[in-house]
């Protein structure tokens, strides 16, 4: 038999500062909403939230019509340095996973000129990284002091009390509600990292829709 | 003003392509109709069109055709909607934002009200090209020359300047060159003058300081400050365009020249002969030249060595890494130019935890300003050992030299002392290099100190080294293998 299959197949929740739970992490946020902080340099694990919370700040400029933009660095034929021409006009510049350029010279060269432009423009830049501006392999000297210039930020884990809140809060957001106990049992039995947490938490939403069941411990097991 | 078309292409969109790029290149993207048939989509700049007309180009246009009756062409462009065509100038992009800024604290109430139904745009495009470009736009030679000048950051100035041990000199040469060129004398024996040190130790902030005091002293004369890159960038242009004359002449005619981080024109064999030439007609007819430099300028690579000569002919001074007492005052100058009251043990305790340059010593007081901010608390000794708890880990935690000697002498199997030693086989001596490379990379010693460490080798070994590293690493994947994996293991 067909299962039914629901309307918004992907309904992507979009980051923002909402669905978004701080943990530890309350002075980054605070400090990434205060536009007078031109540079904040956030790193940490993967899985601590650096890349929602990049792109938490630059859609709410969007949605203030400021010119921002969200861009995770990877080096691939499609992305260049070039990415980085003539951003320095605009209002806030968010680079994802800067880590991915270093040792790259061309990119390391790229940034560090962006980096003078923009400043000079007094746009604000948030870079994020998965190590410290110190431990990166970054080769040129001129880039690696900058990275040091700006407000430093160590993203933190969630506490699994935490965790737990954000699945609910999650839930909530896409219109249904999950018990502590079902929360608990996909953190304690499905997966420890938040990413795969939420990506499991939109399965799960949609399997459910799809076969019509709610959300509890046996159908999780059934569907695990 | 919103556009309603937009909003529903936005939605239909975001069900055709992934969340992900969705959000990189659409939303950046701002929507004018210029007329019932016209539709133009502002971005960033031209690789986010080349990425939006490559992908999506074909879905936009087509869900547009679909929701509305008029057939409307779509167009991407260079350039952003400005919100008001009150609170903009369109010359001073730096103005512009702290505008914008201040006028938008994120109340979202306030932001659609702020744009204008005629709401000017201009296209940043223009402005772009007109500054690089601006030999072939119509403004003056004297606006020109007052871009350059707006370059200058005001705040950087020698009442900023904290003057120490390591910066004497420097500045009190600074302060000679300033007098003779007021007094308009011809006899300047520190003509070219350069300024060399390590990354984040004041270079920077004293050409600043330079070029705005001989600015305010002298509002006639044609001073011109600009980074090395922009020389370059400028050169680019002018030869596509065919304006090298221009340029050359334009170059040819300042008064005082201020060129900031020359060791950037290094392997550029074009700029370099026409910066030689630049510099030869303005020696001569003695205007003042003024550079700096992140090594001493006979050992950057990749310059000529008849730039190098000219560099040196007039004064060379250094600029070292400031002592504990010095960090003290540029911290507690730094406090007070913010306005925060930063007690003198705070500032002491900060510049004995930090030590390697004046960045990092920023970045630390920083987070000790907006921690207090944060948690509304007086800034005391107690209060920023917490709040630079994870930053002093980190330095605490940063690899010393012993300890890169010993992880790179496991690696490759030999012992601590062959790194030592004077042998210069293959096997030892690669090894050695890639460990200089490291400790050059991860630690803050000087190139001298690493040499020492090395069984007493000469500076310019160990600069040899690194370099001889780097170009291994792209051309050799073992080397980069083993570089990789040794940084790996001591930073992680």
């Amino acid at each position: 038999m067909k299962n039914q299959l629901p309307l918004s197949l992907q309904a992507a929740e979009h980051a923002s500062f909402d669905n978004f739970i701080a943990g530890e992490n309350q002075q980054l946020i605070f400090s990434l909403l205060n536009e007078n902080e031109q540079l904040i340099v956030v790193w940490g694990d993967e899985g601590t939230g650096k890349t929602h919370l990049l792109q938490a700040l630059s859609s709410q400029y969007q949605a203030n019509g400021l010119n921002a933009l969200y861009i995770p660095l990877q080096i691939d034929d499609d992305f260049s340095p070039e990415l980085l021409g003539g951003l320095e006009m605009m209002d806030l510049v968010c680079l994802d996973d800067i880590h991915t350029i270093s040792g790259h010279q061309e990119w390391e060269m790229a940034l560090f000129h962006f980096f003078n432009k923009i400043r000079e423009n007094n746009g604000r830049l948030i870079l994020a990284a998965n190590n410290s501006a110190l431990n990166l392999d970054i080769q040129l000297p001129d880039l690696k002091s900058r990275l040091s210039w700006g407000l430093t930020y160590q993203t933190q884990k969630l506490s699994d009390k935490d965790k737990i809140n954000l699945l609910k809060l999650r839930a909530h957001k896409r219109g249904f509600e999950m018990t502590d106990e079902v929360a608990n049992y996909l953190l304690k039995h499905a997966a420890r990292e938040l990413s795969a947490l939420i990506k499991l938490l939109e399965k799960l939403d949609y399997e459910s829709l799809a076969k019509q069941r709610k959300l509890t411990i046996p159908f999780i097991k059934s569907f695990l | 003003m919103k556009l309603e078309i937009w909003d529903k292409c936005h939605q239909a969109l975001e069900k055709e392509i992934s969340a992900e790029e969705y959000k990189i290149w659409i939303l950046p993207l701002q929507a004018k109709l210029i007329s019932d048939v016209n539709l133009i989509l502002f971005a960033p700049n031209n690789f986010v069109i080349d990425v939006v007309k490559k992908r999506f180009l074909s879905n936009i246009s087509h869900i547009i055709d679909k929701l509305s009756d008029n057939i409307i062409s779509v167009e991407l462009q260079v350039g952003s909607i400005k919100k008001s065509n009150t609170d903009v100038k369109l010359d001073h992009s730096s103005a512009r934002k702290k505008t914008l800024n201040t006028a938008s604290k994120f109340s979202s109430d306030s932001s659609e009200s702020k744009f204008n139904r005629s709401g000017t745009f201009t296209s940043v495009s223009q402005n772009v090209a007109s500054s690089i470009n601006s030999s072939k736009s119509s403004e003056s030679v004297d606006n020109r020359f007052k871009k350059y000048q707006s370059a200058l950051n005001k705040e950087m100035s020698f009442d900023t300047f904290v003057e120490g041990k390591c910066n004497m000199l420097a500045r009190a040469a600074s302060l000679q060159i300033v007098e003779t060129i007021s007094e308009g004398s011809s006899n300047n024996n520190y003509n070219p003058f350069l300024i060399y040190g390590g990354v984040g130790l004041g270079k920077t902030h004293l050409i600043h300081a330079l070029g705005n005091i001989i600015m305010s002293d002298n509002p006639d004369s044609k001073v011109i400050y600009l980074h090395s890159e922009r020389f370059v960038q400028e050169m680019i242009t002018a030869l596509q365009n065919k304006t090298i004359d221009q340029f050359k002449n334009f170059y040819r005619s300042v008064d005082v020249l201020l060129i900031d981080d020359i060791q950037f024109f290094s392997g550029k064999e074009r700029t370099q002969e026409e910066i030689f030439h630049t510099f030869n007609a303005l020696l001569e007819g003695q205007k003042q030249i003024i550079m700096t430099c992140d090594t001493y300028p006979k050992e950057v690579s990749g310059l000529e060595d008849r730039l190098k000569s000219r560099f040196g002919w007039g004064l060379t001074v250094s600029i070292d890494l400031p002592d504990t007492e010095t960090r003290v005052a540029i911290l507690l100058s730094k406090a007070a130019q913010a306005n925060i009251d930063l007690p003198q043990d705070v500032a002491f305790f900060i510049a004995q935890r930090i030590r390697s340059n004046v960045r990092e010593l920023e970045g630390a007081l920083r987070r000790v300003i907006a921690t207090a901010c944060f948690q509304g608390k007086k800034i005391s000794v107690e209060f920023a050992k917490l709040a630079l708890h994870d930053l002093i880990a980190l330095q605490d935690k940063q690899v010393s030299i012993e300890n890169i000697q010993k992880i790179v002498a496991e690696y490759y199997k030999i012992r601590v002392a062959d790194l030592h030693s004077k042998r210069r086989t293959r096997s030892v001596a690669r090894p050695r290099q890639i460990a200089m490379s490291l400790a050059k990379h991860l630690t803050s010693h000087s190139l001298p100190e690493i040499g020492d460490a090395f069984g007493g080798r000469d500076h310019t070994t160990v600069l040899y080294a690194c370099r001889k590293i780097q170009e291994l690493r792209s051309e050799e994947v073992i080397v980069e293998e083993d570089y990789t994996n040794l940084h790996r293991q001591l930073t992680s």
